[in-house]
Protein backbone atom coordinates (compact mmCIF):
# COMPACT_ATOMS: atom_id res chain seq x y z
CA UNK A 1 0.00 0.00 0.00
CA UNK A 2 3.08 2.48 1.68
CA UNK A 3 4.86 1.17 -2.10
CA UNK A 4 1.77 3.13 -4.50
CA UNK A 5 1.28 5.96 -2.33
CA UNK A 6 5.27 6.93 -3.03
CA UNK A 7 4.81 5.87 -6.06
CA UNK A 8 2.16 7.93 -7.18
CA UNK A 9 3.62 10.84 -5.50
CA UNK A 10 6.68 9.85 -7.51
CA UNK A 11 4.91 10.06 -10.52
CA UNK A 12 3.28 13.54 -9.37
CA UNK A 13 5.90 15.53 -8.44
CA UNK A 14 7.98 14.60 -11.65
CA UNK A 15 4.93 15.68 -13.38
CA UNK A 16 4.93 19.02 -11.70
CA UNK A 17 8.27 19.38 -12.34
CA UNK A 18 8.48 18.44 -15.83
CA UNK A 19 4.91 21.13 -16.65
CA UNK A 20 6.57 23.33 -14.27
CA UNK A 21 9.59 23.84 -15.90
CA UNK A 22 8.45 24.17 -18.85
CA UNK A 23 5.61 26.66 -17.75
CA UNK A 24 8.90 28.76 -16.65
CA UNK A 25 10.42 28.72 -19.47
CA UNK A 26 7.23 29.83 -21.80
CA UNK A 27 6.50 32.50 -19.10
CA UNK A 28 10.49 33.90 -19.26
CA UNK A 29 10.04 34.19 -22.92
CA UNK A 30 6.33 36.08 -22.71
CA UNK A 31 7.56 38.50 -19.85
CA UNK A 32 10.72 39.52 -22.26
CA UNK A 33 8.01 39.74 -25.44
CA UNK A 34 5.80 42.43 -22.86
CA UNK A 35 8.88 44.46 -21.87
CA UNK A 36 9.85 44.54 -25.44
CA UNK A 37 6.57 46.03 -26.52
CA UNK A 38 5.33 47.87 -23.80
CA UNK A 39 9.58 49.63 -23.69
CA UNK A 40 9.32 48.92 -20.05
CA UNK A 41 12.18 47.12 -17.90
CA UNK A 42 10.92 45.03 -14.55
CA UNK A 43 13.34 45.90 -11.81
CA UNK A 44 16.60 44.08 -11.46
CA UNK A 45 15.72 42.26 -8.13
CA UNK A 46 12.72 41.08 -9.63
CA UNK A 47 14.66 39.40 -12.45
CA UNK A 48 17.19 37.99 -9.78
CA UNK A 49 13.93 36.17 -7.91
CA UNK A 50 13.14 35.24 -11.52
CA UNK A 51 16.61 33.85 -12.27
CA UNK A 52 16.63 32.12 -8.39
CA UNK A 53 13.28 30.69 -9.11
CA UNK A 54 14.28 28.95 -12.56
CA UNK A 55 17.73 27.39 -10.46
CA UNK A 56 15.16 26.32 -7.80
CA UNK A 57 13.08 24.49 -10.13
CA UNK A 58 16.12 22.50 -11.82
CA UNK A 59 17.33 21.64 -8.45
CA UNK A 60 13.96 20.07 -7.60
CA UNK A 61 13.88 18.66 -10.91
CA UNK A 62 17.07 17.04 -10.73
CA UNK A 63 15.95 15.84 -6.70
CA UNK A 64 12.80 14.35 -8.33
CA UNK A 65 14.63 12.57 -10.82
CA UNK A 66 17.44 11.17 -8.00
CA UNK A 67 14.48 10.01 -6.35
CA UNK A 68 13.48 7.29 -8.73
CA UNK A 69 17.29 6.18 -8.51
CA UNK A 70 16.88 5.83 -4.98
CA UNK A 71 13.16 4.48 -5.35
CA UNK A 72 12.81 2.89 -8.48
CA UNK A 73 9.13 2.24 -9.73
CA UNK A 74 7.73 -0.94 -8.84
CA UNK B 1 16.33 64.47 -9.42
CA UNK B 2 17.09 61.67 -10.23
CA UNK B 3 13.79 59.17 -11.88
CA UNK B 4 13.09 55.78 -10.00
CA UNK B 5 13.17 53.12 -12.52
CA UNK B 6 9.67 51.90 -12.26
CA UNK B 7 8.50 55.25 -12.63
CA UNK B 8 6.05 55.75 -16.07
CA UNK B 9 7.47 58.93 -17.97
CA UNK B 10 6.65 60.34 -21.05
CA UNK B 11 10.30 58.69 -22.31
CA UNK B 12 8.99 55.15 -21.80
CA UNK B 13 5.63 55.31 -22.72
CA UNK B 14 6.60 57.35 -26.19
CA UNK B 15 4.83 54.18 -27.74
CA UNK B 16 1.29 54.97 -26.33
CA UNK B 17 1.34 58.47 -27.96
CA UNK B 18 0.48 57.89 -30.99
CA UNK B 19 -2.41 60.68 -32.17
CA UNK B 20 -0.37 64.02 -33.33
CA UNK B 21 -0.41 67.06 -30.31
CA UNK B 22 -0.98 64.01 -27.86
CA UNK B 23 0.60 64.97 -24.43
CA UNK B 24 1.10 62.55 -21.45
CA UNK B 25 -0.73 64.02 -18.76
CA UNK B 26 -1.25 61.18 -16.45
CA UNK B 27 0.33 57.52 -16.26
CA UNK B 28 -0.11 55.72 -12.60
CA UNK B 29 0.17 51.99 -11.40
CA UNK B 30 -1.99 50.74 -9.04
CA UNK B 31 -1.48 51.38 -4.85
CA UNK B 32 1.35 48.94 -3.44
CA UNK B 33 -1.26 48.06 -1.03
CA UNK B 34 -3.15 46.18 -3.54
CA UNK B 35 0.06 43.81 -4.64
CA UNK B 36 0.60 43.68 -0.65
CA UNK B 37 -2.84 41.62 0.08
CA UNK B 38 -2.51 38.94 -2.44
CA UNK B 39 1.01 38.50 -1.56
CA UNK B 40 0.30 37.67 1.82
CA UNK B 41 -2.24 35.94 1.44
CA UNK B 42 -0.03 33.44 -0.91
CA UNK B 43 2.43 32.99 2.15
CA UNK B 44 -0.40 32.27 4.28
CA UNK B 45 -1.85 29.72 2.44
CA UNK B 46 1.83 28.13 0.96
CA UNK B 47 2.18 27.47 5.34
CA UNK B 48 -1.05 26.26 5.37
CA UNK B 49 0.24 23.76 3.15
CA UNK B 50 3.38 23.02 4.75
CA UNK B 51 1.84 21.74 7.49
CA UNK B 52 -0.60 19.43 5.75
CA UNK B 53 2.56 18.47 4.16
CA UNK B 54 4.92 17.78 7.27
CA UNK B 55 1.54 16.11 8.52
CA UNK B 56 1.16 13.75 5.73
CA UNK B 57 5.02 12.84 5.23
CA UNK B 58 5.95 12.87 9.15
CA UNK B 59 3.04 11.19 11.15
CA UNK B 60 1.06 9.72 8.11
CA UNK B 61 3.36 8.06 5.99
CA UNK B 62 7.20 8.72 6.82
CA UNK B 63 9.09 9.26 4.40
CA UNK B 64 12.17 12.14 4.20
CA UNK B 65 12.85 12.57 0.73
CA UNK B 66 9.21 12.84 -0.36
CA UNK B 67 9.10 15.29 2.66
CA UNK B 68 11.69 17.46 1.28
CA UNK B 69 10.40 17.31 -2.16
CA UNK B 70 7.34 18.43 -1.62
CA UNK B 71 8.30 21.38 0.76
CA UNK B 72 10.74 22.16 -2.77
CA UNK B 73 8.16 22.19 -4.49
CA UNK B 74 5.54 24.39 -2.46
CA UNK B 75 8.41 26.66 -2.06
CA UNK B 76 9.20 27.26 -5.64
CA UNK B 77 5.46 27.47 -6.64
CA UNK B 78 4.94 30.48 -4.03
CA UNK B 79 8.16 32.25 -4.78
CA UNK B 80 6.68 32.25 -8.88
CA UNK B 81 3.11 32.84 -7.39
CA UNK B 82 4.76 36.33 -5.34
CA UNK B 83 6.50 37.38 -8.80
CA UNK B 84 3.85 36.86 -11.15
CA UNK B 85 1.75 39.21 -8.81
CA UNK B 86 4.47 42.07 -8.73
CA UNK B 87 4.54 41.71 -13.01
CA UNK B 88 0.65 41.58 -13.12
CA UNK B 89 0.76 44.53 -10.87
CA UNK B 90 3.99 46.36 -12.96
CA UNK B 91 2.51 45.64 -16.00
CA UNK B 92 -1.36 47.31 -15.14
CA UNK B 93 -1.07 50.99 -15.41
CA UNK B 94 -3.63 53.67 -16.50
CA UNK B 95 -2.62 56.69 -18.95
CA UNK B 96 -4.22 59.42 -19.77
CA UNK B 97 -3.46 61.93 -22.49
CA UNK B 98 -4.96 65.28 -24.06
CA UNK B 99 -6.54 62.47 -26.46
CA UNK B 100 -7.22 59.79 -24.69
CA UNK B 101 -7.35 57.43 -21.20
CA UNK B 102 -5.86 54.03 -22.04
CA UNK B 103 -6.02 50.79 -19.04
CA UNK B 104 -3.09 48.78 -19.90
CA UNK B 105 -3.02 45.01 -18.57
CA UNK B 106 -0.79 42.42 -19.66
CA UNK B 107 0.18 39.57 -17.83
CA UNK B 108 2.42 36.88 -19.28
CA UNK B 109 0.76 33.77 -20.54
CA UNK B 110 -2.59 34.69 -19.48
CA UNK B 111 -3.79 38.59 -20.20
CA UNK B 112 -3.31 41.14 -22.99
CA UNK B 113 -5.50 44.03 -22.29
CA UNK B 114 -5.37 47.45 -23.99
CA UNK B 115 -8.87 49.39 -22.76
CA UNK B 116 -8.83 53.00 -24.38
CA UNK B 117 -11.27 55.87 -24.95
CA UNK B 118 -10.78 58.49 -27.35
CA UNK B 119 -11.41 62.13 -25.98
CA UNK B 120 -13.21 63.64 -29.55
CA UNK B 121 -15.14 61.03 -29.42
CA UNK B 122 -17.24 60.93 -26.29
CA UNK B 123 -18.59 63.53 -23.68
CA UNK B 124 -17.62 63.56 -20.04
CA UNK B 125 -20.17 63.78 -18.04
CA UNK B 126 -19.06 62.95 -14.61
CA UNK B 127 -16.30 61.94 -12.82
CA UNK B 128 -16.86 60.30 -9.29
CA UNK B 129 -14.08 59.63 -6.44
CA UNK B 130 -14.69 56.49 -4.37
CA UNK B 131 -12.98 55.18 -1.46
CA UNK B 132 -14.45 52.37 0.48
CA UNK B 133 -13.45 51.46 3.54
CA UNK B 134 -11.10 52.34 6.17
CA UNK B 135 -8.35 50.53 4.76
CA UNK B 136 -8.68 52.46 1.36
CA UNK B 137 -8.95 55.77 3.78
CA UNK B 138 -5.73 54.52 5.88
CA UNK B 139 -3.51 54.32 2.70
CA UNK B 140 -5.06 57.05 0.70
CA UNK B 141 -6.58 54.92 -2.03
CA UNK B 142 -9.54 54.57 -4.40
CA UNK B 143 -11.10 54.68 -7.60
CA UNK B 144 -11.89 57.20 -10.15
CA UNK B 145 -15.51 56.71 -12.09
CA UNK B 146 -15.05 58.60 -15.28
CA UNK B 147 -18.69 58.66 -16.91
CA UNK B 148 -18.93 59.14 -20.46
CA UNK B 149 -22.48 60.21 -22.41
CA UNK B 150 -24.64 58.97 -19.43
CA UNK B 151 -27.95 59.76 -20.86
CA UNK B 152 -27.35 57.63 -23.85
CA UNK B 153 -24.88 55.01 -22.95
CA UNK B 154 -23.76 54.66 -19.28
CA UNK B 155 -20.40 53.58 -20.49
CA UNK B 156 -18.16 53.95 -17.43
CA UNK B 157 -14.40 53.85 -17.02
CA UNK B 158 -13.01 53.38 -13.82
CA UNK B 159 -9.47 53.89 -13.15
CA UNK B 160 -9.25 51.60 -9.67
CA UNK B 161 -6.68 51.20 -6.86
CA UNK B 162 -5.20 54.36 -7.56
CA UNK B 163 -3.16 56.56 -4.55
CA UNK B 164 -4.31 59.87 -3.83
CA UNK B 165 -7.56 59.51 -5.77
CA UNK B 166 -9.03 62.86 -4.90
CA UNK B 167 -5.76 65.04 -6.46
CA UNK B 168 -5.88 62.65 -9.34
CA UNK B 169 -9.78 63.18 -9.67
CA UNK B 170 -9.33 67.24 -9.62
CA UNK B 171 -6.90 67.13 -11.64
CA UNK B 172 -8.42 64.68 -14.37
CA UNK B 173 -12.14 66.78 -14.11
CA UNK B 174 -10.11 70.17 -14.52
CA UNK B 175 -7.83 68.91 -17.25
CA UNK B 176 -11.14 67.19 -18.81
CA UNK B 177 -12.96 70.48 -18.43
CA UNK B 178 -10.14 72.24 -20.87
CA UNK B 179 -9.87 69.63 -23.73
CA UNK B 180 -13.54 67.80 -24.04
CA UNK B 181 -15.71 69.56 -27.28
CA UNK B 182 -17.49 72.33 -25.91
CA UNK B 183 -20.49 71.30 -28.23
CA UNK B 184 -23.41 69.54 -26.15
CA UNK B 185 -24.76 67.44 -28.65
CA UNK B 186 -27.39 64.49 -27.97
CA UNK B 187 -27.50 61.89 -30.79
CA UNK B 188 -30.51 60.01 -31.23
CA UNK B 189 -31.87 56.92 -33.63
CA UNK B 190 -35.82 56.99 -34.54
CA UNK B 191 -36.57 53.17 -34.83
CA UNK B 192 -38.71 53.48 -38.34
CA UNK B 193 -35.96 55.61 -39.84
CA UNK B 194 -32.37 54.37 -39.87
CA UNK B 195 -30.98 57.81 -40.12
CA UNK B 196 -29.62 59.91 -37.32
CA UNK B 197 -30.35 62.82 -35.80
CA UNK B 198 -28.93 65.39 -33.88
CA UNK B 199 -29.80 67.99 -30.92
CA UNK B 200 -27.25 70.66 -30.89
CA UNK B 201 -29.63 72.87 -29.11
CA UNK B 202 -30.62 72.87 -25.39
CA UNK B 203 -33.77 70.73 -25.33
CA UNK B 204 -35.08 72.48 -22.32
CA UNK B 205 -35.00 76.12 -23.03
CA UNK B 206 -34.74 78.67 -20.24
CA UNK B 207 -37.84 80.98 -20.51
CA UNK B 208 -37.13 84.71 -18.84
CA UNK B 209 -38.71 84.81 -14.84
CA UNK B 210 -39.38 80.88 -14.84
CA UNK B 211 -36.82 79.22 -13.04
Amino acid sequence: MNNIFFTIIHLLLSAFALLGGIYLFLYIKDLKKIEQKLNILLPSYIKTLLTANVIFFLIFTFFILSLFVIHPLE
Amino acid sequence: MQESKGELTTAKLATFLTLPGEQLMIAKRQHWFILAVPMIGTVFFAFFINALILLTFFIAFPSFILLIGSILLTVNIVLHCVIKEFVDWYFHFYIVTNRKILEINYSPLSKQTINDVFLDQVRCTEIDIRTKGVIQEMFDMGDIIITFDRPTHEEEFILSGLHDPKTTGTFLGDMLETIMPTTTSVWYKQRNNPSRFQFVEEIFPKIAGNL
